[in-house]
């Protein structure tokens, strides 16, 4: 084929800016990019990485596909430039380059941590084997994010802030509401007087969390959801995606699901249940309060979906209803937290 | 009955042709009016149609787009999901309410004020999203009730820049040098079918032709479309006409085979790269520029702009062998001996009008 005037524009006008923003004497050229599309729904993002000639992703840049939603991007920037500022947490965030114009639509710019992905593992016979070192990992930068941005409330506060949202999905989706009540109820009764929240990164999955084989070294990733919320949400979520996510587990069968995590998976359990207590210990969070927010979570993320993507999608759905059946029916794992520890068996990754 | 309200203004902003004598239509009261051949083309379920309101192409029975159609005209477009759960042909349906069907035109050169025609636009995978991003959407397509559930979906999002046409491809009722873009996404490969008397790639350049001349010059014409020579037409896709292995025949063979097996001639024609340079040529393209969408040009997790061999590695390594270990390993192959971007599964083409 003939050479000519090239004719993509995004890609195009990316390569050209590069050199302003970042300093490129230290990358191999010529750089070239890849469009890589991320999640297909509404208000969903585009990626684009450039590498360089050994095919080593050198930036990633995010796009709304919509652009009204164009202004998260830039609010994610900001929350970034914040995060970065704490000491204990700017060691697992990509370093952050900016928004880039281009053609009127914000990008949000950031070189590519080195690590590879940590959910690259996850397939059935790997599961509970890589569930205590995977949570290893990313336990520091939870505890690390959950103390940085821990703001106290008060009850009402933490009332109408944190639990009102859940309470409205709640009676949205048609859930039992006397039993939100009460789980509610025991949650801040638990916390007593100095209820608080964290920063909540929303979607801390293993998709998200890159590693680095040499140094064991760990980055958080895509903060796009990050919004204040209850503490230990990400935790949960993070260990709720080696019960039921991934395709490991069929949607449909719940009680398979159910044994998978909550039961009979030793390896598993005893690493959550370690997991889950030094995170309590370093954010002197009561034991007690571990079961209402194993299942608060559940229906933290049933509102999430019910925001993005509406009351009947099937993603909104699913998470609700794990959450009235762990409302209904409160695993043996998180009913007995408060019960003196198992003894720490955990391999060492 | 009338124009529906919502249409009328942004209708107004493109020129309509009358398909026949290419004369500007006269707004009447009860349609478009054409003041040479005297026809008058009445809208249909609230669209200008301009084509024969029985042909219906699709995989979900008609009856149930009527509902569908209904349902979007309430402005429940999130109810819809719930009613096709588990529907037969409801897949296609679905997924076009994914908004990575669009990724592919994120490579045009479009701004707040450009008007583009998606050629083709089915429920309105590729003309809603684009509608967020420019100034104008002329929506065609043959089958009325796509259309129309494209025209109330828009309404019901808010999109107020869409026009829905009710046309044939080949009787567009568009005046020329109007549009800076136009989209051919999964279209061109079944255009044969529709002119059963001329031979399919003749069809194709005049249909490639006729869209040159909607272009303004400089305008763009995105095209997606298989490659003839993929290389999972070998182990796992079917071709167009549902036959295994028959692109990679010569023409005859392959027309022969269609005829035993389909009882119908084949004339779903795909082509290599290189004849789609060739192709393109000869419409009046000369500018033009290659990228390769995987795993599909419907929804790609990537695209890649052939020739760039780094950005090929980047996206073989790290993302086909997470997803498609297989089809990675194939590629890898394909890569040693040269051959990977000739087999890709489809193309997006850029072509430009001088």
């Amino acid at each position: 084929m003939t050479e000519h005037r090239p004719l993509s524009t995004i890609s195009r006008a990316l390569l050209q800016r590069i050199p302003d923003l970042v300093d490129v004497a230290s990358f191999r050229r010529p750089l070239q990019v890849v469009q890589i599309g991320g999640a297909g729904r509404r208000g969903g993002r585009v990626h684009f990485a450039v590498v360089d000639p050994s095919a080593r992703p050198l930036l990633f840049a995010r796009l709304a596909r919509d652009p009204r939603d164009s202004n998260v991007l830039i609010e994610e920037e900001r929350l970034l430039r914040q995060l970065a500022a704490h000491p204990a947490l700017q060691p697992h965030l990509a370093a952050l380059v900016g928004i880039v114009e281009i053609d009127g639509q914000p990008l949000l710019l950031e070189r590519a941590a080195p690590g590879e992905m940590m959910g690259r593992h996850l397939w059935m016979a790997a599961l509970s084997r890589r569930l205590p070192a995977d949570v290893a990992e990313t336990l520091p930068i939870l505890v690390a994010l959950g103390s940085a941005t821990r703001r106290p409330l008060s009850p009402s506060d933490f009332d109408a802030q944190l639990l009102e949202p859940l309470r409205q999905c709640c009676r949205t989706l048609g859930g039992d509401s006397g039993r939100f009540d009460a789980i509610a109820a025991s949650l801040q009764q638990q916390l007593g007087a100095e209820p608080f929240a964290v920063l909540v990164h929303g979607d801390a999955n293993p998709n998200n969390l890159l590693v680095e084989a040499s140094s064991r070294r760990a980055w958080l990733i895509d903060w796009e959801t990050a919004a204040p919320g209850l503490p230990l949400h990400d935790l949960m979520y993070f260990l709720s995606r080696y019960a039921y996510l991934g395709g490991v587990v069929p949607w449909g069968s719940k009680a398979a699901r159910v044994r998978a995590f909550h039961g009979e998976n030793h390896w598993a359990a005893v690493a959550a249940r370690q997991a889950v207590r030094r995170y309590c210990e370093a954010l002197s969070l009561p034991a007690a309060t571990v079961l209402p927010l194993f299942q608060l979570h559940l229906l933290a993320k049933a509102a999430l979906k019910w925001r993005t993507s509406g009351a009947e999608r099937k993603t909104t759905r699913t998470w609700f209803e794990l959450y009235r059946h762990f409302a209904a029916h409160p695993p043996v794992l998180w009913r007995d937290f408060a019960a003196p520890g198992e003894v720490a068996t955990t391999p060492q990754p | 009955m009338k124009l529906s309200p919502t249409l009328t203004d942004p209708l107004a902003s493109i020129a309509l042709h009358c398909p026949d004598c290419r004369v500007a239509l006269h707004r009447v009261d009860d349609g478009l009016h054409c003041p040479q051949c005297r026809q008058l083309y009445p809208p249909r379920l609230g669209v200008p149609s301009f084509s024969d309101p029985g042909y219906y192409y699709g995989t979900l029975p008609r009856d149930r787009v009527g509902e569908l159609i209904h349902l979007a005209g309430e402005r429940r477009l999130d109810a819809i999901e719930a009613v096709l759960q588990d529907r037969r042909g409801a897949k296609v349906f679905l997924k076009s309410f994914d908004e990575s069907f669009a990724d592919g035109c994120l490579l045009l050169p479009l701004t707040p004020t450009s008007t583009v025609l998606d050629l083709g636009c089915g429920f309105g995978a590729i003309s809603l999203p684009l509608a967020r991003r420019c100034g104008r959407v002329v929506a065609v397509d043959a089958t009325l009730d796509r259309v129309a559930f494209l025209a109330r979906r828009a309404e019901a999002e808010g999109l107020d820049n869409v026009v829905a046409l009710h046309a044939d491809g080949l009787r567009l009722p568009l005046a020329e040098g109007q549009f800076d873009c136009v989209i051919i996404n999964g279209v061109l490969e079944w255009v044969g079918e529709w002119d059963q008397q001329s031979d399919p790639r003749t069809v194709q350049l005049g249909l490639l032709r006729r869209v040159r001349q909607l272009l303004r010059p400089g305008g763009v014409l995105y095209l997606a479309i298989e490659n003839r020579y993929a290389a999972e037409l070998l182990y796992r896709r079917k071709d167009h006409n549902k036959l295994y292995f028959t692109s990679f025949l010569p023409r005859r063979a392959a027309d022969w085979l269609t005829r035993k097996r389909k009882d119908k001639p084949y004339r779903t024609y795909t082509y290599s790269q290189s004849d789609y340079v060739r192709l393109l040529h000869e419409a009046g393209y000369p500018n033009l520029e290659f990228h390769c969408p995987w795993p599909r040009y419907q929804d790609p997790n990537a695209i890649v702009r052939a020739g760039d061999e780094a950005a090929f590695d980047f996206f073989r390594r790290r993302i086909l062998a997470r997803r498609q270990p297989f089809d990675a390993a194939v590629f890898a192959l394909l890569q040693r001996l040269g051959l990977h971007w000739w087999m890709a599964p489809a193309y997006l083409i850029l072509a430009e009008r001088e």
